[in-house]
């Protein structure tokens, strides 16, 4: 069972007896019904950039002025009634290394840009509806990235005497870039490595990541701890948080491990990735027996192998390194064999 | 000769696996200048509390702190993809009901969310972060990377301050959470 819809109700009574009299207790008032609720996906991703994760789930695209882009939302009522989905935009901001969706009315030029098909749904329970997104970016736009987020929002019904209602809503995230030309790709660096124990006294692992690109990235990734005492080995350990930083920024990605690990020496690989950029990072490090222990700088990994495997380039060369490598085989193979008949013969 | 067409077919088998992840737009829009192909997966769906019910209060000489627990708050996210999610919570303005002018303020709510139970997929991380103003919406839990579905349910305790000398009255606001 869900609720969808509540409305806070705060009661301030002058007196206990006045409270009394009044019948007056706080409460909320809520529509109670079952199901999953409604939902939203993107349906739409661009053909060239189809290997890249993040595509697939937000809107992110890199466009000149003057490009119109169109997309389709998918918007569900898995909920076990009827339901009237509000479908909007909103600004969204990046802080503190989250995505953040603004509220309702707030705007920014990418929502000027944004036309949506559908503002109002009547969904009957079990059915879907695609919405289409058209982004128009204006011949004069300036250059730089911009965020927002497409809303499906479903609201309890007004109650008598109050026209405030309850919201709860799901979106489809938009980085749009706007560039005149190819613009600065994403890319991120790892800076250092901090291992420390927190206030429980787990060990962490604090890795300081900086947006070196000129787009917003997402970064999540895993950490291996290998050749610890006696040989140990552990991992890998996700990371805590998924961290988003806008161009610029830096933040750190944190992994809490467990307390039974011993301090080390510990070799570490950090694997952190954003889409198909990926970095991958080694140092030797010693968790602290409290407190903040050593910084270290991290030693890069190839990073073109990590970037060729992930995209699947890697498994066309080596599939073709093997078509040239065996075709050559038959060649000087053939007149071997046509020797070895010749001889039978004799 | 053999061995040849088992490349040709491992070669062919490398690029069904790099592209094995989508289909071809069979709807796909007109008059855009991106060609664009159907992204397949679930969608992510924010399910509001089960319970939520802010404690009635007298009004006093000094501030009191009204406090309401959540129950059943709910992220699914089926989109088999990166399943990275940031979920908020925000307040709006508390209307009082028969015209006091008493104003309650928002910069002092504060949302405590518990640690999230996560299903489907237990290896996902979700962590929980706490907010002290719901006037715009803050993170109120955030999941890490990973490439499956999950669902994660959590409560969380909301505490409004009601000002000293508050005019008895009863007020409405709306609590919004979001998913993206």
């Amino acid at each position: 069972m869900a609720v969808i819809g509540v409305i806070f109700l705060l009661s301030v009574a002058s007196s206990a007896a006045q409270a009394q009299e009044s019948g007056i207790s706080g409460g909320a008032v809520a529509e109670v019904e079952g199901g999953q609720g409604v939902g939203i996906k993107l349906l739409d991703m661009p053909e060239s950039t189809q290997s890249d994760p993040r595509t697939r789930t937000y809107i992110v695209d890199q466009v000149g002025p003057g490009t119109v882009l169109e997309r389709r939302v998918q918007i569900q009522n898995n909920s076990t009634s009827d339901k009237v989905v509000y479908v909007y935009v909103s600004s969204a901001t990046i802080q503190d290394g989250n995505f953040v969706g603004d509220s309702s009315s707030s705007q920014n030029e990418l929502t000027t840009w944004t036309t949506l098909e559908q503002s109002q749904l009547k969904m009957p329970s079990g059915s879907e509806v695609d919405v289409l997104a058209t982004i128009s970016v204006p011949s004069d736009a300036s250059e730089g990235e911009q965020y927002g987020a497409i809303w499906a929002e479903v609201r309890s019904a007004p109650l008598a005497g109050s026209s405030i209602v309850q919201a709860s809503r799901a979106g489809v995230r938009i980085y749009l870039s706007v560039d005149e030309g190819n613009g600065t790709p994403a890319d991120f660096a790892v800076g250092s490595l901090t291992p420390s124990r927190d206030a429980e006294g787990l060990p962490t692992l604090s890795a300081l990541a900086e947006n070196t690109g000129g787009r917003a990235i997402d970064i999540s990734g895993e950490l291996n701890l290998a050749n610890g005492p006696a040989g140990l080995s552990a991992g890998p350990f996700t990371v805590q948080q998924a961290t988003t930083l806008a161009p610029g920024d830096s933040g750190e990605v944190v992994f809490t491990l467990s307390d039974e690990l011993p301090n080390g020496p510990w070799d570490a690989t950090l694997s952190l990735k954003s889409g198909l950029v990926e970095r991958e990072v080694t140092a030797t490090i010693t968790f602290p027996d409290a407190g903040v222990g050593e910084t270290v700088a991290p030693n890069e990994a190839p990073v073109l192998l990590i970037t060729l495997v992930s995209s699947g380039v890697l498994l066309l060369l080596i599939a073709a390194g093997t078509l040239i490598v065996l075709r050559r085989r038959r060649k000087t193979a053939t007149p071997a064999v046509e020797t070895a008949h010749a001889d039978a013969s004799v | 000769m053999r061995k040849s067409t088992f490349a040709a077919l491992a070669l062919m088998g490398s690029v069904a696996l790099v592209g094995a992840a989508v289909t071809p737009a069979m709807a796909a829009t007109t008059d855009t200048t991106i060609a664009t192909v159907a992204v397949t997966g679930g969608v992510l769906t924010m399910v509001a509390p089960e319970t939520a019910a802010l404690t009635a209060i007298v009004s006093s000489s000094a501030p009191q702190t009204a406090s309401a627990e959540l129950t059943g708050v709910q992220v699914i996210d089926d989109r088999a993809s990166i399943a990275i999610w940031t979920a908020t919570a925000t307040l709006s303005a508390f209307v009082p009901t028969n015209g006091s002018t008493t104003v309650i303020p928002l910069t002092t709510a504060t949302y405590v969310p518990d640690a999230a139970v996560v299903t489907v997929s237990p290896t996902t991380v979700v962590t929980p972060s706490s907010v002290t103003d719901l006037t715009d919406p803050e993170t109120v839990q955030v999941s890490a990377g990973g490439t499956s579905s999950n669902t994660a349910t959590w409560g969380a305790k909301v505490e409004v301050t009601v000002p000293a000398l508050a005019l008895a009255d009863i007020y409405t606001a709306t609590l919004t959470h979001s998913v993206s």
